[in-house]
């Protein structure tokens, strides 16, 4: 390993001319796609690595090529989503994951955080940083950026306007409330962590709190911090004891809202003809059971590929690659919002993902 | 890391463990993850190629793949070692963890016998999918035959989402009087599950359903879904601990070591006591 390689080489080892080999590996248009994975393949045996082309033009060295990504302490249903996106990112890149995720029971997890940090600060190998939900210190920003080492975050701090993929969290929880106002509801349960917590759970809480009170109409809020089905039961119990008529119930999570529905049905309340309810995170057990859950579908895996794929840009050096994007959760509406009233028939005409409500 | 295609519930609960062993270790996930790709063994090889020769990379944990003797016997030359995690095991290789699939096959089956039932069925990946469904859908075929009663098999690979329950409708018109029915994951029994309300047959009077992965979801629907415990987390834990062993100079921490999983019997087998 280390001597270098030029895209004549590569050419010649090929038997194409230099700029199809550039149009190869650059993955721009002009070659067939048969060529393109031939040269590719070549240029791999050769021990090219993608990232150090771009930095030195037309010089082309193995070594670095590794994507450091730093998982704060989030759900472990956040991660596997956020992961699965990146590594469809990562597929055919060349590049490979050193990967790093601070557990939320950790007590040491910032010494950890600053072991990861300090080793991508000084190994050669790694071209770029995806730093997902967690902070990057200031100083670590600085020394990486002198090594002209990209990084990009995924639903970072919100000032953040460089190299950021982000969700609207406030437009979510505004949407789940919009729609439950639309339904003719005007008292609005939240039941979710504190809003000082995170800068999640605090955006969430804002946005609902807002669409409801804009509204004016009633919000109630009643506290379940660990996201726990069995907790949520009994959170709503207190809130629906506290004030009965509620009459619309939003859970920051399925999990949560299905511990609710459980607890609702024991307490003989109709779902959705006296409550109706929408969780966070469409996950499979909203359609698992019955009144299917409505909820928020929050883009975690788009934001996972989105975020890798403009690291890799910036890796190649493109630029203006660095930039700020923010994605738009999706509120899917099922049988635990939709009766059958006229009122429901419009919101169920104005959606087009509500399933078949089951018998 | 090199994961093999496997469903992402299972691939998290892997990672978790992975993660919690390597948190203070010093030591980093350097990944491939081979899910949805088009070449995975070509993928395979350049990632195995790559970390042999790479020298920031102590080890290797391999789950959900098949590595051949020979790529064995490259990193044991290179002084890397190599940990398997219910991979199939080629001979004479040391550093592994499995999931005992035949104990639970056994425990499943032992368990619908006692309710008097005489066939039960399997819906989930075939055999040649990978390695795990392999051994599920192989062990408990064999352990319906051992204990005397008739086996069915209904293919079914989507064990991700809640389907439509069509793999069932296809099972009960070919077996309408199927005694039980074993689905490869929750999701898919939950969609099975109203298949057979759609066709009017009770559970668990007519049909005792099992799912595998002990998720939230068996919990909440009604009834409630009996399952497996797998102990994927625990595996995960185990494989990441055993290669930091060796890594820290105890050469006799690699074992071959199989991991229990635990039925969890609910509503839908008529077990009263838990809900």
């Amino acid at each position: 390993m280390g001597e270098s390689l030029t895209i004549r080489t590569i050419a010649e080892a090929a038997g194409v001319s230099p700029s199809a080999v550039s149009k190869a590996l650059n993955s721009r248009p002009g070659i067939s796609p048969a060529m393109r994975l031939r040269v590719q393949q070549i240029a791999q045996n050769l021990g090219y690595a993608p990232y150090v082309a771009s930095r030195r033009k037309g010089m082309l060295s193995p070594g670095g090529c590794h994507v450091a990504v730093l998982f704060g302490p989030v759900g472990p249903h956040i991660v596997r989503e956020v992961q699965f996106g990146i590594d469809v990112a990562l597929r055919s890149s060349g590049f490979y994951e050193l990967r790093c995720s601070l557990m939320p029971e950790d007590p040491d997890r910032e010494e950890v955080k600053r072991g990861f940090l300090r080793k991508v600060e000084e190994d050669p190998a790694i071209a770029g940083l995806l730093a997902c939900c967690v902070s990057i210190e200031d100083s670590v920003a600085t020394s990486l950026g002198r090594r002209r080492i990209p990084i990009v975050h995924l639903d970072g701090d919100r000032s953040i306007k460089r190299g950021h993929v982000m969700i609207d969290h406030v437009d979510a929880s505004n949407q789940a409330a919009t729609a439950l106002l639309k339904l003719g509801r005007r008292k609005v349960g939240y039941i979710g962590p504190r809003a000082e917590i995170a800068w999640v759970w605090r955006e969430r809480y804002r946005g609902v709190e807002e669409t409801v009170r804009r509204a004016k109409a009633v919000f109630e809020f009643e506290e379940e911090s660990i996201c726990d089905m069995v907790q949520a039961a009994f959170a709503t119990r207190r809130l629906m004891e506290r004030a009965p008529q509620t009459d619309a119930l939003i859970y920051s999570s399925d999990l949560q809202a299905l511990g609710g529905m459980r607890m609702l049905r024991e307490m003989g309340i109709d779902v959705p003809g006296r409550v109706a309810v929408i969780g966070f995170d469409d996950s499979d057990v909203c359609r698992a059971v019955s009144p299917m859950v409505s909820s928020v579908r929050q883009p975690f895996r788009r934001m996972g590929e989105t975020g890798t794929r403009m690291l890799l840009r910036a890796i190649e050096g493109k630029s203006g690659a660095l930039k700020k994007t923010e994605l738009r959760a999706k509120l899917v509406m099922r049988s635990s919002c939709l009766g059958d009233s006229p009122g429901d028939r419009w919101h169920r005409d104005m959606s087009r993902e509500v399933m078949v409500r089951t018998a | 890391m090199l994961w093999g295609p496997i469903g992402t519930h299972i691939l998290r609960e892997v990672q978790t463990g992975i993660d919690q062993a390597l948190a203070a270790s010093g030591y980093h996930e350097l990944r491939c993850n081979l899910v949805y790709d088009a070449d995975p063994a070509e993928r395979q090889a350049r990632f195995l190629k790559k970390i042999l020769d790479d020298d920031s990379v102590a080890g290797l944990l391999a789950a959900f793949v098949l590595i051949s003797e020979t790529e064995m016997k490259k990193f044991e030359a290179r002084g890397k070692p190599v940990v398997l995690l219910d991979c199939e095991p080629a001979q004479h290789i040391r550093g592994s963890v499995n999931v005992d699939h035949a104990f639970i096959a056994t425990e499943i089956v032992k368990a619908i016998a006692a309710r008097g039932r005489k066939s039960i069925a399997y819906v989930g990946p075939a055999s040649g999918e990978a390695w795990v469904w392999s051994q599920r859908h192989g062990s408990l075929a064999l352990a319906v035959k051992e204990e005397g009663l008739e086996f069915e098999f209904e293919m079914d690979t989507n064990f991700e989402s809640v389907g439509e329950g069509e793999s069932t409708r296809r099972l009960l018109d070919r077996r309408g009087d199927i005694g039980a029915i074993v689905y490869a994951s929750d999701l898919q029994a939950l969609g099975g599950m109203r298949a057979i309300k759609e066709r009017r047959r009770k559970i668990p009077d007519d049909i005792i359903v099992i799912g595998f992965d002990d998720s939230n979801a068996s919990r909440s629907v009604m009834p409630a879904l009996s399952t497996v415990r797998q102990p994927f987390m625990e595996m995960g834990s185990a494989a990441a601990r055993m290669l930091l062993d060796v890594l820290g100079g105890n050469k006799s921490a690699l074992r071959n070591i199989k991991l229990e999983s635990k039925l969890i019997l609910r509503d839908s087998y008529g077990a009263t006591d838990i809900k």
